[in-house]
């Protein structure tokens, strides 16, 4: 076949790509532009599959879900794409199920080894395997994570997360294991603490992230949530103490019949639902609150610094700042309404929960500084073959 | 707008590309006629689908870079040398979603509810139908092993005889298939149930409560249309079948649970079916037997009046009259009340015992004297 040289079809550089690269003033972070329609049509097919094959196209549903919610993503203009195999998932679930498989067996063949010598002794790997699930439970969120920015492409670059899920997960059972003997004091610390080793791991090409927050700052909302949680508790104790008598003392007294027993339901019920509801609805905006503020801090200290360009004349590291403005009536509205959604469409309503989140972060999240992306270039950190095994064995979610 | 875009894989700057097909080697040059890569066209592999913005997405095995175009010409000579391409959109994205679409995904989906409902209502007993009735005595007898380790079985032989004719005097009456094996168990509950593969178990209880043979009759005619309906496998099937389906739809937890609950509602819903159906094959086959079928009518007044000297257990199976409009929705069994009124007969007919049958029947439990009495 002779060759067949192919038309030139564009025409010059497109003005604002190569080098001169966009504003640095705060934009939102990224632009969503799917829709529920399309979502669906995703959905239903995924589910038709994995019935039809007993759950096993799970892994190929998930890949399918997250192709298009990353590709209808824009960054600065340009669409994210996923670049996983539903392959790869399923494989890494299979190794992590004969993983799991293979250390559970051990540890009960040596608990019975031990258990001969002496019954206290067989404790031991009991607890050794109580420990170390919840190593890999942490350690599991962690390595996803990696997996997924590393099946994340944006301008051909793609992400990546730099260390040891394992030593991630030791870090999250010690700080656990402190917030028990503190009472709950450090939780704060606990979240922080686990955000900055998270964020700080994470690369996306030559951008590296940090985090320059400090939990202090979040510890008066955490111990006013707490308190405020316990007054609200007592205050509806005590109201619900004194509606006892009049409104749900004749019900239990068998005393009332027929018509009166059922006049008095129908008084106390209506009393007792809205009452669940209004503790609900008060107990959640709290904690919300707490959220909303949690999630101000943690993104808005989180950085992006692109090394110096590489190119000859180039500037120096340039950072981009994030930002967050989610706000606990926001947060607590998105929740409220995604689980009526949830339970009232029997779970089919997903791909609206889905675009409702997409939709809310985009509100809510922003980036300021310059990007140039000449300077930003491809990861060096090594592409994981397999993914996720150990979260979808132990913690699968839908996307 | 440019209609070919290239990244290198190794900056993300953006390249306005120019690529053509040159031989067997795609060669993806830019304005400047520098060349960007240079892939051989049988490494090339597009992705299934098209970008949103409708173009075609393009990778070479083992090198970086990623090439996307909507030039129709470049894609024809791609085409023509060989690399397969996405037609269009995939037919299920890039529509403009009309009020024609939403509604049918919505009827879809009400559809698609009703079948679900439908599924869980009479699929479950048209394939306990289907399962042998060997099978589902060997799904029985190890049910009955459990209960009867706890509360041993009555020996007394002349009652079994008398309790055995009764059966088998009902089940030619009801014309009822399947081969069935009534025990009684020393016990004080009030009760009897049914075991898949035909096994009644009735409880001494019951026998102590009743007024005369009549009522432990009717109660026994009750278990009779459960194991002629098959209603116990029924449930096995549709708790077993839930499972199953929840398993492999892996829709998370959500959605489990919301579906749980339904499930859990249409079965209550179905135990209530259940139930009043019994009633109505108790009545049927009694008085197809020529016995006389007041039994169950009177068996619900002396439940009602049981439970009205006391309050209402929270919890209760069947719970009294006087929550009952509200708690009939919760519950698999309708209120005695009701139940009463419905299977009320007048009291004509043959006593289905004699004298001597009833009290050896009362007697069953006696000899063993680890009775602990009522």
């Amino acid at each position: 076949m002779p060759p067949q040289p192919a038309p030139f079809a564009s025409q010059g550089p497109e003005p604002g790509t190569a080098r001169s690269g966009g504003t640095a003033a705060t934009r939102p972070l990224f632009e969503y532009d799917g829709n529920i329609g399309d979502l669906y049509a995703v959905f239903i097919l995924n589910l038709i599959f994995s019935m039809l094959t007993l759950g096993i196209y799970r892994f190929w549903a998930i890949t399918k879900l997250r192709r298009y919610l990353w590709s209808h993503t824009r960054l600065e203009g340009s669409r994210l794409s996923y670049t996983g195999k539903g392959g790869e998932l399923f494989l890494g679930f299979l190794l992590a199920l004969v993983v799991i498989a293979v250390a559970a067996g051990g540890l009960a063949l040596l608990a019975a080894a031990l258990i001969e010598i002496d019954p206290m002794l067989a404790a031991i790997p009991v607890v050794a395997g109580y420990i170390a699930m919840f190593i890999l439970f942490a350690a599991a969120r962690f390595s996803a994570q990696r997996y997924r920015l590393s099946r994340t492409e944006w301008r051909g670059i793609r992400g990546g997360m730099q260390g040891s899920a394992l030593k991630y997960g030791v870090v999250w059972v010690l700080y656990l294991i402190s917030t028990i003997v503190t009472l709950y004091q450090s939780v704060p610390w606990m979240q922080v603490g686990l955000a900055r080793r998270r964020i700080s791991a994470t690369r996306f090409g030559s951008a590296v992230f940090g985090f320059d927050g400090t939990a202090g700052r979040l510890y008066w909302a955490w111990l006013g949530t707490i308190v405020a949680t316990v007054a609200l508790l007592g205050a509806f104790g005590v109201v619900g103490y004194l509606l006892f008598e009049p409104v749900l003392g004749p019900l239990f007294s068998g005393t009332l019949s027929g018509k009166r027993q059922e006049a008095a339901v129908l008084v106390a019920l209506p009393i007792l639902i809205g009452g669940a509801l209004l503790f609900g609805i008060l107990s959640g905006l709290l904690a919300t609150w707490y959220v909303a503020r949690m999630l101000r801090l943690m993104v808005g200290h989180t950085t992006a610094t692109v090394p110096a360009a590489p190119h000859p004349g180039g500037h120096g590291a340039e950072t981009l700042r994030f930002s967050c403005t989610a706000t606990a009536g926001s947060l607590l509205w998105l929740y409220l309404s995604n689980m009526l959604i949830a339970i009232f469409t029997l779970g089919f309503g997903l791909p609206i929960l889905l675009h409702r989140t997409a939709r809310y972060l985009e509100r809510t999240l922003f980036v300021t500084g310059h990007l140039d992306a000449d300077a930003l270039v491809q990861s060096t950190l090594a592409r994981p073959k397999t993914g996720e095994g150990f979260l979808q064995a132990l913690d699968p979610g839908v996307v | 707008m440019t209609v070919t875009r290239f990244h290198d894989g190794r900056s993300a700057a953006t390249h306005a590309a120019e690529p053509i097909v040159f031989g067997r080697e795609l060669r993806v040059v830019d304005g400047a006629d520098r060349t960007l890569a240079v892939w051989p066209v049988d490494a090339i592999r597009a992705e299934p689908d098209l970008d949103p913005d409708g173009m075609t997405v393009l990778t070479a095995r083992d090198r970086p870079g990623v090439l996307s175009t909507a030039d129709p010409a470049l894609l024809d000579a791609l085409r023509r040398a060989g690399v397969r391409l996405p037609m269009a959109h995939a037919w299920w994205t890039g529509h403009r979603w009309t009020r024609r679409h939403w509604a049918g995904i919505g009827g879809g989906f009400a559809l698609a509810l009703a079948a679900v409902v439908l599924a869980l209502n009479a699929l479950p007993h048209w394939i306990a139908t289907g399962i042998p009735v060997s099978w589902e005595r060997k799904l029985g007898e190890p049910m009955v092993a459990l209960l009867t380790r706890g509360s041993p079985v009555c020996a007394g032989a002349e009652g079994q005889a008398a309790l055995n004719r009764l059966v088998e005097r009902l089940r030619a009456s009801g014309r009822i298939a399947i081969p069935v094996e009534l025990s009684v168990l020393n016990d004080g509950m009030v009760n009897a149930f049914t075991l898949p593969g035909g096994k009644i178990l009735v409880m001494r209880g019951l026998i102590d409560d009743a007024e005369d043979g009549a009522v432990l009759a009717a109660v026994i005619a009750h278990e009779l249309g459960h194991v002629t309906h098959r209603d116990s496998v029924t449930m096995l099937v549709r708790e077993l079948g839930l499972q199953f389906i929840l398993a492999s739809l892996g829709i998370g937890d959500m959605g489990a649970t919301a579906i749980g609950g339904a499930s859990q509602l249409t079965a209550l819903a179905y135990g209530r079916a259940a139930e009043a159906a019994a009633d109505e094959t108790a009545i049927d086959v009694l008085t197809a037997a020529g016995l006389r079928a007041d039994g169950l009518s009177r068996f619900f007044a002396a439940m009602e009046k049981k439970r009205g000297r006391k309050p209402a257990v929270e919890g209760e199976v069947a719970p009294d009259n006087r929550t009952a409009t509200i708690s009939t929705w919760l519950s698999t069994h309708p209120p005695d009340q009701e139940r009463r009124e419905r299977t009320a007969r007048p009291d004509i007919g043959e006593a289905p015992f004699s004298e001597a049958e009833w009290t050896a029947i009362k007697g069953m439990c006696a000899r063993k004297s680890s009775d602990n009495g009522k």
